[in-house]
Order: C-alpha cells, then structure tokens, then sequence
C-alpha cells in the first residue's frame, strides 16, 4: 500500500504553549488510522493543520506526494475535513449545500448530480433534500456534512469526531461508509472519545498527550507496549495517558 | 446576598451576563466610549449652563407655541420608543426561537413566570444604556440650571423602556397566536427593522401627500405647522406632557406603564412554553410529501460562490430587511427624482453623490455578512482554492446587488442628464468596489446575527476607512459633476492614499 499521509516533526504552538510538540506518524491508502488521546492533546490542531487550515510552525506534511505546505492547493484536492462540529449554511438546502461543495472542490457537474443523489439517498436524507439545514437535527446535519466531505472521492479523508450526534442506526451506516471508503483504497483518519469506535475499526492506532505522539501501532502492539496484554482499548488508552483508571 | 432562585438573584445573574458580554468589547472600545461620553457630559455643560436659566420653566402645557413644542417632544419619544421596541422584539423572538440559556433555567425547578418576568426587565435595561448615555447629561445640567422638572424626563425614558418591552412582548405572543411560528419569526424580524424608521418614512408619506403640483417651500411647511393649533392638553400630548414635569401625567404615565409591562410579561410567559415549543418543532412538524424536485448541479467557482452569497441573503429576511433599512432613509431623494413632470426642488447632479454614498453604504453592508461573516469559513479554507479567489468571488456577490439596485435611478437620470449619470455611474462603481474591497481587506469574523443586534460593519478600522473613502470619492463625485472635474482630483489623491494605506493581503492561511 502506497503512503497516502506523512507528517514529519510537525510543531505548533500557541502564545508559548506547545499544542503539537514535533509530531511524526504516516497513514497508507487503504488504512484506518484512529488518532487518540485526552481532551487537549492536540488531535484536532494536528488534523487542522494537515487540513491547510492552520499553519505549522515546523514540520513536514506529504499527502500523496504533494508537499502540503508548499502547495496546499493540491494537497487540499486529495483531502476532505470533517469537523466535529458540521459546518453548514443554515439557509441552503442540503442539495444546494452539496452543489456548492462540489463547486469548490471542482467536481464535474453531472457526476456531482450522481453522487449528490446517491449520497443523500445512502444517508437518509433524499427526501429532505429541499429542506433547508437549519430545519436538521444534529444528527441530520452531521450527514449533510458527511455527504459534502465524501462528494468529491477524497483520497484522504479526516473526520473528527464523526459520530457525535448520531444515533444508532445512522453512527452503523457513517461507520459502514467509512469502511466502504478505506476498502476503495481511501486514507482514513479518525479521531473519537468512544474508543469501542476505535478498537473495532482501526488498523492502526495513534495515542497523542500534551501534543506527543506516545505511541503508535495495531491494537496487538499498544497492549504489548503498554503490557496490558487482553485488556480492553480502553484500559490501554488510560494506561498508557497515565489517566485515573475508573473511580477507587 | 440575596436568595437563589429568588428575583434578585435572577437578577443579578442577568446583570452578570450583561456586564461580562460589555466586558467582552475590545479596551479600547471602552475607552473610546468613556471619552465620547466625557467630551459630551462637559460640552451639554456649557451648553446648557448658558440655555438652561433662558428656557421657560416646564411643564409646557399652556399656549398653542406649547402644544408645537409638546408635539415635537410626542415625535421624538415615539421615535425612541419605536427603535426601543424594535430591540425587544429581537429580543422576545430570540426568547422564543433562540432560547439558548433559558433551557437550563426553565428546566430549573423555579417558576416559569419568575425567569421570564426578569428576562424581560433585561431587555427593558438593555434598552437604555444609548438613551441614557445621550439624553442623560444634557437632562441633568437642564434640571440644575432650568427646572429639576427635568428630572422627570429621565424618569420617562426609564418607564419607556418598559412600556416598549412590554408592547413588544404583547405584539410577539398575538403575531404567534394569529400567523403561526413560522410566519411571525419572519415578520416579527421584519417589524423590528422598520420599526424605528417608520416614523420618519411616515413623515416622508404625509410630507409627499400634502405637496401640491409645484411643491410646497419650507417656508411653506414651516407656516402650515406653526399655524396648527395644537392643544397642549390633549390626550394624546400625555406622554410629552410627562417628559417635561406635569406631575399628573407623569403619574398618569407611570400607572399605564406599571399596567402595561406586568401584563406584556403575563401574556408572554403564560404563552411561552406552548409558543416555544411550537418554534422548536417548526422544521421537524412539516408534512412530508414526496418532493419529486431533482436541481441540476451547476459549476464553475465563482458562479457557486456568487450563487451561494445571494442565496444565503435573500433567506433571510432578517438581515435583508436591515439591509433595506438604509435604503429606507434615501427614499425622499428616489420619490423625488421618479415624481414625473415635477419641478425639482434638486437639480439632477445633486444624485450624483447621493447615489455614490448610497452604492457605499451598501456594498459595505454587504461585504461584511458575505466575507466577515461568512458561516463556514473552515469549509472555504479547507478547499482547494486560491483564497484570493474566493475573496474575489465574494467582492463580486458584495457589489452586484447594489449595482443591480443602481441601475434604474442610473438610467433615469442618464435619460434626464447624461453628465449627471455618467459622473453618479462613476460614484456608484468606484465607491462600491472601495467600500467592499476595506470590508475584504479589514475583514472581522463575526456571525450573521451580530448585523442585526449591532447593526456592526467589522472592525473600527474598516468603519472609519469606509467613511473617509466615501466622503472623498463623494467630494470627487460633487466636483466632477458641477463642473471642476480638475478640483476632484485633489480629494482623488487623498482617498486614493487612505485606500492604500488600508490594504491589507488576504491571509492564504490562517497563522
């Protein structure tokens, strides 16, 4: 499998702080990789500058070949950026919200059309399709948001906390679409606090803290490093973030 | 300290939210306002230490010069009252739709009523700050040096406060009652924006009417009213009569305002919860039926841009309507110059710069909700597009509506005055692109709702820059088109060097 994202050193800091301290990890096409770690850990900062939404201090970003921070446009192309928080127009309609993704993005018009359809029927949402977002629920939106990352065939796709707000039945099919993506051979990254997500779908795992990367590998190689051998992802997790391990 | 869940206590969390969202302005905001109000506190000194032993003693209730000058107050408080109504009406729809932390309190097991009587004195003081802040200083030299009569009119601006809060919530639960949730957001929104400019376009509408043919002087209007013999008694001079001292109208004012809000509060409250969530179940309620519609997909970027700028402002009437509110007060010149066969009071060339400060106002409007308050600008950065493009895009979707709004009373006047429409078709475009490119390039990320509660353009910076650059190409403007188009090159060279002096590259990335 070839190497769709290789970040190398990557530094950021703010007002002194350092929020990403000299981070390295790479992720293959065809790969989910789950990026874990507490609350402030610097997940979101990494991904945001992976996205070419902040700039790095330091460091390297390669996506697919593409130097990320000489040629952030291209790199951009490759990419698409879930938030954990959806970002929408409140006043389009979600079809409107996916053609004007598309026209971002550059996408040919008639296979948008194709996609937007297939997309929006995949998702529940073929019928509100008219509707405009600010009428959606949480759920709803995140969807929408969903059907505007995946419209254009990223090759490298990072969601960040993508199942926030959804409930069973939609969190089933966002992870079945996830899965459908990585087995076409797209990049996934992967951040969540629900680490039964992680544990069940990753290849690999990275756990970040206080913007280090601690470790990284398939679940097998965290519990042999963290020499928790048949424990849970989440007894890892905790051990090795040296975190309070339930209540005493 | 006083006791949880009690009124105080509501009270004082209400003031505390107050305070710290004043807090969150800039120190310099701060400072600037506490100079502003310092400068205007010592200059209605003077001024009012001169004026206020000349002025005769209020109240003014005797003689027809009385009744002119209660009437004029009467105008005045109804033009406070009505901007003051507007606010609350914001304020009670916000209650309605918006919520935010009123879940929590109503989900408190503190009664319903309590939390919504003191959510609507808030609204009530934060009314006042601006009159207070105006009218306060010269009221209180008035009442030293005049008649500490005087000191009943800042009694009344206090109780007006309530009287519109109270009115305002009574309009916002009857709307509700009578169109349904959705419909009285829309027109609730509506009413709030031209409120405050319906007493001058109503004076506008009686000004036009009672023109004859040829037009009537000011002279001509200045005589008509002093001849009214206005009764200093009637009913209907009450309010005024309050504002300036006479005791039994100010008590008068207070029982109806003691009446009025308590009851706009019971209304309100009792209603809230049905009203509330009849609001929150708007978009999930709607009938489903099979939508067979299937849009094409259009591309190309700066038509999707455009696209979506226009779409996202002709959505919401809200900030279209306060938009058009600045168009509001251009009015008078547009009747004058679409009147057919009049004789102008104005000749053609005066629209020249009119229409170029209107073009300005506007494209300023404009450029800030489409590029300062733009909704995802993660999703914008996150594409694979030159920023500089996208702002590009975004100019365009700022000036083209204007240009659009221009080119009727353009053509009118190119077909009355060919040299007056060549040099306003100039003022349109240049004080447009100028006016958007300080917005692009001063830009202030903000949220859409920010335009409506403060009326905000972005930053101080890119307010003042819009309004020199437009008093200068105006000035360019008037020049060229009475004829000394060399003398408008000297105000050319200043805002051209103001322009510049405000460039500012657009960020490819944030830092």
């Amino acid at each position: 499998m070839s190497t769709a994202l290789c970040v190398t050193d990557l530094a950021k800091s703010y007002g002194g702080k350092r929020a990403v301290d000299g981070i390295s990890f790479d992720v293959r096409g065809g790969e989910l990789y789950a990026l874990l770690g507490p609350n402030g850990a610097g997940k979101t900062t990494t991904l945001r500058m992976i996205a070419g939404l902040l700039n790095a201090d330091a460091g390297a970003i390669n996506v697919f070949g593409v130097d990320a921070r000489q040629d952030p446009a291209a790199a951009k192309q490759l990419i698409a950026w879930l938030p954990d928080e959806p970002l929408l127009y409140d006043k389009l309609t979600a079809w409107e919200y996916l053609e004007f993704v598309a026209g971002l993005w550059g996408v040919d018009p008639k296979s948008a059309r194709a996609d937007a359809e297939h997309l929006l029927k995949l998702l529940g949402l073929w019928d509100n399709r008219n509707d405009r977002c600010e009428t959606f629920s949480r759920g709803m939106k995140q969807k929408a948001v969903l059907a505007g990352a995946l419209i254009h065939h990223p090759k490298l796709l990072m969601l960040d906390e993508p199942l926030t707000g959804l409930d069973a039945a939609a969190s089933r099919l966002v992870k079945d679409l996830i899965r459908e993506r990585v087995a076409q051979g797209a990049a996934v990254i992967l951040t969540t606090h629900i680490l039964e997500v992680a544990e069940r779908m990753a290849d690999r795992i990275g756990i970040i803290k206080d913007g280090k990367l601690l470790t990284e590998g398939s679940l097998e190689e965290l519990r042999s490093h963290a020499g928790a051998q048949g424990q849970s992802l989440e007894d890892v997790f905790l051990s090795l973030t040296g975190q309070p391990q339930g209540v005493a | 300290m006083s006791k949880p869940g009690s009124i105080p206590w509501l009270m004082s969390h209400e003031l505390r939210l107050f305070w710290r969202r004043g807090q969150g302005k800039s120190r310099s905001g701060w400072l600037l306002a506490g100079f502003i109000l310092s400068v205007w506190m010592v200059m209605s000194f003077f001024m009012f230490q001169g004026l206020g032993p000349r002025l005769p003693p209020p109240p003014y209730i005797e003689g027809s010069g009385d009744g002119l000058a209660l009437a004029a107050i009467g105008v005045a408080i109804a033009f406070i009252g009505s901007i003051m109504m507007s606010g609350a009406v914001l304020a009670a729809v916000d209650a309605i739709y918006t919520r935010n932390d009123l879940d929590l309190l109503l989900s408190s097991p503190l009664p319903a009523w309590r939390i919504l009587a003191v959510r609507s004195i808030a609204i009530a003081i934060n009314a006042l700050p601006i009159y207070i802040g105006l009218l306060g200083p010269p009221l209180l030299w008035l009442s030293i040096f005049s008649s500490p009569l005087w000191l009943s009119a800042i009694i009344f601006l206090i109780t007006l406060a309530f009287a519109a809060t109270g009115l305002a919530l009574l309009i916002v639960t009857g709307l509700f009652r009578l169109i349904g949730p959705k419909r009285t957001r829309v027109l609730a929104q509506i009413f709030s924006a031209v409120a405050g400019a319906a007493i001058f376009i109503g004076f506008q509408f009686l000004n036009l009417n009672r023109r004859d043919e040829d037009g009537m002087s000011q002279n001509e209007v200045a005589r008509t009213i002093l001849s009214m013999d206005l009764d200093p008694n009637a009913w209907w001079q009450a309010p005024a009569r309050a504002f300036t001292g006479d005791i039994p109208s100010t008590l008068a004012w207070v029982v109806f305002v003691a009446l009025l809000f308590p009851f706009g509060v019971y209304v309100f409250s009792r209603r809230y919860v049905s009203d509330a969530a009849a609001a929150s179940a708007m978009g999930s309620s709607r009938k489903r039926v099979a939508d067979v519609r299937v849009a094409r997909v259009r591309g190309g970027l700066m038509p999707t841009i455009i696209r979506k700028e226009i779409r996202l402002l002709l959505r919401d009437p809200l900030l279209l309507s306060q938009v058009g509110l600045q168009l509001i007060y251009f009015l008078p010149l547009a009747f004058i110059l679409f009147r057919p066969g009049s004789t102008m009071t104005l000749d053609e060339a005066a629209f020249a710069p009119a229409l170029t400060i209107i073009s300005s106002t506007l494209a300023a409007s404009l450029t800030w909700i489409t590029v300062s308050a733009e909704d995802a600008p993660d999703l914008l950065a996150s594409a694979p597009v030159h920023a500089r493009l996208i702002d590009r895009a975004k100019l365009l979707a700022a000036v083209l509506p204007v240009w659009a709004l221009m080119t009727i009373p353009l053509i009118v006047l190119w077909v009355r005055d060919p040299w007056a429409g060549a040099w306003a078709t100039s003022g349109v475009a240049v004080a447009s692109v100028c006016a958007a490119m300080i917005g692009l390039w001063r830009r202030v990320p903000a949220s859409r709702r920010d335009f409506v509660r403060r009326r905000a353009k972005g930053s101080i910076m890119a307010g003042l820059g819009q309004g020199v650059v437009t008093l200068g190409i105006t000035s360019s403007i008037a020049l060229g088109v009475y004829g000394l188009p060399w003398m408008a090159l000297l105000p050319a060279i200043v805002w051209l060097a103001i322009l510049g002096a405000l460039y500012k590259p657009t960020p490819s990335i944030a830092a």
